[in-house]
């Protein structure tokens, strides 16, 4: 990606971009019960129309930058083509365990998808990124708060 | 209970590696036009799996499911996975992904503010332990090697 950012202050637009994208997805899971519930939609229907809904809305908006694409190689598409289709696996994965298994049972293992990130990270993208101690230390912190907030509102 | 568990195991591996997968992409390809991509590989898979498992349900959504559908898609599409992706090509995928799993930390806490429940003692643990995994991420010094 082009972009004018360099260094720390790059990766501290990033992370407040990571808190919104956060607090956003958050939000998003509170609709998503809300209107499965409302409307008694399987959720695996709910996520396939969601996909075509985001489809239409992205296309609407952002379609005048789709032009210039000639020169960016194909395995760089493959790569974000095939990031969508584990998504979706991950998803659809999430949904049928959801259904087999309390959901106090299923989220929290499957909120440990950081470290997974984490140790792909260390194996495939060592030219691109580097895996510090304290990020180590970081998502372990991070996850097992999750689990524990995850776990605790199961009581309530 | 052991074929969830194997289920959500392998979910997890799937979320893990979109990130990586994602992060690869990214290095070329704009973070908008990303998004469209991988929404319409997503849409095509579930899609399959909708036709095989719910076939008869699609004919039952009414328009006012369809509202729902577009609500959600605002919040998650535009905003938070566009925010994502954003974060993942400035910040890196090993900082990016725990930021974004403390989006149930953030539902909690705006479940809790709304409904007026008393957080018991496990939240408050949880809420702290992730603020401050947060506070080291963010406080990283070392920039990326790229």
């Amino acid at each position: 990606m082009q972009h004018s950012l360099t260094g720390r202050r790059r990766i501290l637009v990033g992370l407040s971009f990571g808190l919104v994208a956060a607090a956003f997805y958050g939000g998003s899971s509170v609709i998503a019960k809300a209107g499965m519930t409302s409307e008694g939609v399987p959720p695996l229907v709910f996520t396939s129309f969601c996909f075509l809904m985001g489809v239409i809305i992205i296309s609407l908006l952002f379609h005048r930058s789709f032009k210039f694409r000639s020169g960016i190689p194909l395995k760089y598409f493959l790569f974000i083509m095939a990031g969508g289709l584990t998504s979706g696996c991950a998803v659809s994965l999430l949904v049928f365990a959801v259904d087999l298994a309390p959901i106090s049972v299923v989220t929290p293992i499957v909120f440990l998808h950081p470290l997974v990130a984490l140790i792909l990270t260390h194996f495939f993208l060592q030219q691109l990124e580097r895996v510090t101690p304290r990020v180590v230390m970081g998502t372990l912190f991070a996850v097992s708060g999750v689990i524990l907030v995850i776990l605790g509102s199961v009581q309530l | 209970m052991t074929l969830a568990v194997f289920l959500s195991v392998l979910s997890a591996i799937g979320f893990g590696t979109t990130i990586i997968l994602v992060r690869l992409g990214l290095q070329r390809v704009p973070p908008t036009f990303a998004v469209f991509i991988s929404l319409c590989t997503g849409f095509l898979l579930t899609f399959l799996v909708v036709l095989a498992l719910h076939f008869q349900d699609i004919f039952e959504l009414t328009p006012r499911t369809f509202l729902w559908f577009t609500f959600y898609a605002i919040i998650t599409f535009p905003l938070a996975r566009l925010s994502n992706f954003t974060a993942i090509s400035l910040a890196g995928a090993s900082r990016t992904a725990p930021l974004l799993a403390i989006s149930p930390i953030l539902s909690t806490v705006l479940a809790l503010i709304i409904l007026g429940e008393r957080p018991n003692l496990m939240i408050v643990l949880g809420i702290l332990v992730s603020v401050m995994g947060m506070v080291l991420i963010l406080s990283e010094r070392q920039s990326d090697a790229a």
